[in-house]
């Protein structure tokens, strides 16, 4: 009988850059100093056009090694669902400014005005062509970006669903926004990152599974938790249950 | 190498992001668009606010500025003919 499990994450936050497949050796650093080159060796010439928050997205994503766990039939069919807190605020603060210095507003800044747009430059560099969604809230975002593509593959309707818990927002967009009389706090990102997979579809073994078994459940609250958990566990993490009502992960056996 | 050729490519890196990317990378001759650099509708815009304030020039028609961005050499000429800076 087939199931969900997951195959693969990615992280970049305060803490580094570390992930299933790849592991970057470099010192952390922060968003504006991040080049492609320091996440991966597959020439990407767009990564210094994406904002903050693709460019966040796309460097946690790359620690999965997608290539390496499915092929164009797979990607095909698999989607995308993003849980975000802060959107593109920093990026519609930077345009705001940007329109205010210059004559002209910045049209590639202009694309980015918009949280989905970063699912869109995820679709196009690995080849999905599944279903998108974008959910913005205060909290539990992420997890249920998580919920939301357990039931895209767990219902049929992907092979394989990409879930991110994404958030940039940087100290040169709260000085813009202080000139705007927002009071926002600054220079944090974070970027969580995991590939879900039809268990029929998916080659070698799941870091962890999603089984319906009842057992001692230890609820998360947010996707870096999980994550904080797959890297200090490896493989074998038995989630038993995830659903809508409680916005919770929940692990079977584990202590928080 | 060309001085405003130079100069445009420089240019290229700089306002379309191409951050790991040096001038002697962009064929000079090779199309911008699609196939070469596979610069898309977004980069076209970038391109069209670089002319206006490098070099001063206003592209109105859509049409035109498809001829104009076939490659680096043609830009060059078009820009050594009709720059306001």
């Amino acid at each position: 009988m087939s199931g969900v499990g997951i195959y693969g994450y990615g992280r970049y936050d305060a803490s580094g850059i570390s992930g299933t497949r790849r592991t970057s050796d470099i010192e952390l650093m922060g968003i504006d100093d991040l080049k492609w080159k320091h996440v991966s060796d597959v020439t990407y010439k767009r990564f210094g056009q994406l904002d903050a928050l693709s460019k966040a997205a796309m460097a946690a994503t790359e620690m999965i090694g997608i290539s390496e766990l499915m092929g164009a039939d797979i990607a095909s069919e698999t989607g995308i669902t993003l849980g975000t807190k802060d959107g593109c605020l920093g990026t519609d603060i930077d345009f705001r400014a940007n329109a205010i210095e210059r004559d002209v507003s910045n049209p590639r800044l202009f694309a980015y005005t918009l949280p989905s747009t970063v699912c869109g430059d995820l679709a196009i560099r690995h080849g999905f062509q599944g279903a998108n969604a974008c959910y913005m809230s205060e909290n539990d975002n992420g997890v249920l970006a998580l919920a939301e593509g357990f039931y895209l593959v767990e219902s049929g309707e992907l092979q394989g669903c990409l879930c991110l818990e994404v958030d940039a927002l940087f100290e040169e967009s709260a000085s813009a926004a202080n000139e705007f009389k927002m009071n926002l706090d600054t220079d944090r990102f974070s970027a969580y990152a995991f590939l879900l997979m039809n268990t029929d579809v998916a080659a070698g073994s799941p870091l962890g599974e999603f089984a319906f078994t009842p057992g001692e459940d230890c609820k998360m609250g947010s996707l870096r938790e999980l994550c904080g958990l797959i890297e200090s566990r490896g493989k074998d993490v038995p989630i038993t249950k995830i659903g809508y009502d409680d916005l919770a992960v929940s692990i079977r056996g584990m202590e928080r | 190498m060309d001085d405003l050729i130079s100069e445009l490519k420089v240019g290229i890196i700089k306002h379309l992001g191409f951050d790991d990317m040096e001038p002697d990378e962009i064929e000079t001759d090779a199309p911008l668009f699609e196939t070469g650099l596979g610069l898309d509708s977004i980069d076209a815009l970038e391109l069209v606010v670089l002319l206006k304030e490098s070099y001063g020039i206003e592209i109105k028609d859509i049409e035109e500025g498809k001829t104009i961005f076939a490659s680096i050499q043609v830009l060059s000429e078009f820009v050594k003919e009709n720059r306001q800076k």
